[in-house]
């Protein structure tokens, strides 16, 4: 018994001595997995990504082709530019021979790329081949040395210039899972010709082309979500009349009602639109088929309803309504039919246009007598300014990857186009022509260049 | 002191054994009853011997390693100017003593030009009675000659100023340096007094935020990609060698955004190597830490 009295303490004193060893040990590790330092570092030194596109090879070694070698990557470079995602190194600061390029992975040395800053890089290789063109152009990460894309192109000399914008998708998909604005035109009025009219340009404001001949006042350009068909408010026939009318055939049709229609905005995915008409005394927003027949009434309320826009899976229309007294933006879930206000700060807020990722809306206000572009969150909250001490800024409209904003701009006297990113950096004027251009619409990324 | 404290434990057995003994008569008892306790009691040592080695391997880096977390605004960061900060109070001492000097060499000067210009108000009414040009001349002659050596001088001072400053600010460094290899010398000894090894912690923290300020400085990441999101947080680890080299990065916690992640790895990568460790730093390698957000974005 007493032996066993004398081993129980011991057993005791042995637990506690092991639980206290494990209780050590537990805390070690503890200690170790908490033991870094780390440093907060918030604020990347440059917004844009670093990328080196050197001269082409001329992989043939055709005469012809030298030209092309420079100004294939100048357009490439500009092209991506223009996305307001990179930063184009300059090819001076370049170690390697200039005429004479490394393509491929086996052959570059990547720390001569990294050395100048460059974490992406961009090679191609041109050549003729049985009268046609090929384009080799490659994507590589200079931190890593891996290839990221490779792509050939062959097509005919007037080809290039697709060749480089499909390549340029090519990297904006890898970068952000969108092909971004490359297949997309902007519409826009402009007086040029004298009277308000409908032009057409490529997403870079290069090549404008008239695209309405109404020799009269043309209004609110928007493009079907297929880009095949454009509505828009002419006064044409004396009062502002819609017409819905197709890109490419000559297929126009028009609205057999009385009163104003105006502000139409198509259904995503559907051949429908919603448009503010009058012939019932008040202005209110209608669906209507793309043949021009009304389907519903949307809105009903006193004071003008006009201005809407779709959210991108079309189950939600914000628009501008003057039923609280001031021009507001609210918004209307089609399912349950709820309506609810969007803004409340100041006085005066059109012209809304919904985010394509949906989470946003960009919209003009009248701020202390100055008209500025914002953007909200589709819940109410993140009111942010994009535009401030520059003229006035209106019409804003998304590009088809929810990255930039077109908007028309009286900052250098005369309303002019220009663009900037959905943070509200990197604003640039986009046209240059003759006149006044307003009421910018970026089409979405559907259409063949 | 595990052989003594078993020996010490053996020669109490037999008195143990006496109670021990009414139980088990066996002699074999007797043995294995002792084995145990001398067992136990090495055990025990052997437990808070090894156990009072681990605390103390858990106390030794808490006093030299900063804060968990240290928020350092690299935004508003300048490159390292610790030593010029020292330099440049000597040298504005530098600057009074020159200015002394200068004011003791124009003194003698001052004057005689405060009577040039008297010379200069007779002049003038010399021309209309009696006009001496030699004197007028003399008298300009003198003033240049005057004139030269004083700013002659001037420089001359202003030189050895410059230079008493430049000894002045090798004398201060001096005993910076010095205080350095003091420094290492005195961890090489292993003494780790408290002063040491806060200065040591500081200079290490030094280095940090310089590397931290090269990878900020190579980060790049477009604000588009953060989709508005300024909650998203990156933690990378690594080590940094003594000649500045990168290693064993990796992630200790992403932000679910590709892109953001990939960016910070890239900032990082991009930084490699970095400035070699300071003198004073004997580590193996220096372990980083750093937390990535986007919250200066907007």
């Amino acid at each position: 018994m007493k032996s066993d009295e004398y081993i129980k303490p011991m057993k005791i004193v042995l637990r506690a001595i092991f639980g206290c060893v494990v209780a050590l040990m537990v805390s070690q590790t503890s200690i170790g997995a908490a033991e870094y330092d780390y440093i907060d570092i918030s604020n990347p030194f440059l917004r844009k990504i670093p990328l080196a596109v050197p001269w082409f090879k001329n992989i043939s070694g055709n005469q012809d082709l030298e030209a092309q070698s420079v100004k294939l990557p100048d357009l490439l470079s500009d092209t991506l530019e223009f996305t307001g995602y990179f930063k184009m190194l300059d090819r001076q600061a370049f170690l390697m021979d200039p005429k004479n390029p490394d393509i491929l992975a086996t052959h570059i040395n990547f720390r001569n790329w990294t050395a100048i800053g460059a974490e992406l890089l961009i090679t191609g290789g041109i050549l003729v081949k049985d009268g046609l063109m090929e384009t080799e152009l490659r994507l590589f990460d200079t931190i890593k040395g891996k290839l990221i894309i490779g792509k050939r192109y062959k097509g005919g000399t007037d080809d290039t210039l697709r060749m480089i914008r499909r390549f340029c998708g090519e990297v904006m998909l890898h970068l952000t899972g969108h092909r971004g604005v490359f297949d997309s035109k902007i519409a826009f009025l402009s007086s040029l010709s004298g009277k308000k009219e409908i032009y057409i340009s490529d997403f870079d404001g290069h090549n404008s082309k008239q695209f309405t001949r109404h020799e009269d006042i043309t209004l609110f350009p928007a493009w079907s979500s297929d880009g095949k068909w454009m509505a828009y408010t002419s006064y044409a026939k004396g009062q502002p009349g819609l017409y819905i009318r197709n890109l490419t055939k000559n297929r126009v049709a028009t609205l057999d009602k009385q009163g104003i229609q105006i502000t139409p905005a198509w259904v995503p995915g559907k051949f429908e639109l919603a448009a503010t008409l009058s012939f019932s005394g008040d202005q209110e927003i209608y669906l209507l088929t793309g043949g021009g027949k009304i389907i519903k009434r949307l809105t009903n309320s006193r004071g003008i309803d006009v201005e809407p826009t779709w959210s991108p899976a079309g189950k939600q229309m914000a628009f501008v309504s003057k039923r609280s007294g001031t021009p507001q933006i609210y918004i209307k879930d089609m399912t349950s039919g709820r309506i609810r206000r969007l803004t409340f700060q100041g006085r005066y807020n059109t012209q809304p246009d919904w985010s394509p990722k949906g989470d946003k809306i960009v919209y003009s206000a009248m701020d202390t007598g100055r008209i500025d572009i914002y953007t909200i969150e589709v819940d109410g909250g993140n009111r942010v300014k994009l535009t401030e001490n520059q003229g006035d800024n209106e019409a804003p409209s998304w590009s088809p990857d929810g990255s930039l904003i077109v908007f028309n701009s009286t900052r250098e006297g005369r309303s002019k186009i220009y663009i900037m990113t959905a943070f509200g950096t990197d604003q640039r004027r986009l046209i240059s022509m003759p006149g006044e251009q307003t009421n910018p619409k970026w089409s979405p990324s559907v259409i063949s260049n | 002191m595990t052989l003594k404290m078993t020996v010490k434990n053996n020669h109490r057995a037999p008195h143990s054994t006496d109670s021990a003994s009414l139980v088990t008569l066996n002699g074999r008892g007797n043995e294995n009853r002792l084995i145990m306790i001398a067992f136990t009691a090495s055990l025990i040592c052997h437990c808070i011997f090894f156990s009072v080695l681990l605390y103390a391997q858990t106390l030794k880096p808490k006093r030299r390693h900063a804060p968990i977390v240290m928020n350092v605004s690299l935004v508003s960061l300048p490159e390292y100017s610790g030593p010029s900060k020292q330099v440049s109070k000597p040298s504005v001492s530098g600057k009074k003593k020159v200015s002394k000097k200068a004011v003791t060499i124009k003194k003698k000067p001052a004057s005689k030009p405060a009577v040039a210009p008297k010379t200069v108000k007779k002049k003038v009414s010399l021309k209309k009675k009696t006009y001496k040009s030699e004197k007028v001349k003399k008298s300009t002659l003198q003033k240049l000659e005057k004139k030269i050596e004083t700013t002659t001088s001037d420089r001359i001072a202003k030189a050895i100023d410059e230079i008493k400053a430049k000894v002045d600010k090798e004398k201060e460094r001096a005993p910076s340096r010095e205080s350095e290899a003091q420094i290492t010398e005195s961890k090489q000894l292993g003494e780790d007094g408290e002063t040491v090894g806060g200065k040591l912690a500081e200079i290490v923290d030094i280095y940090r935020v310089e590397v931290a300020y090269k990878v900020q400085h190579n980060w790049a990441f477009p604000e588009q990609l953060a989709d508005g999101r300024t909650d998203l947080q990156t933690l990378l680890v690594f080590k940094v060698m003594p000649n500045g080299e990168i290693k064993d990065l990796f992630f200790t916690d992403r932000s679910g955004n590709s892109h953001f992640d990939e960016s910070a790895f890239r900032a990082v990568m991009k930084s490699n190597p970095v400035d070699p460790h300071p003198r004073s730093v004997s580590e193996p390698y220096v372990q980083m830490g750093l937390r990535f957000t986007p919250e200066g974005i907007q």
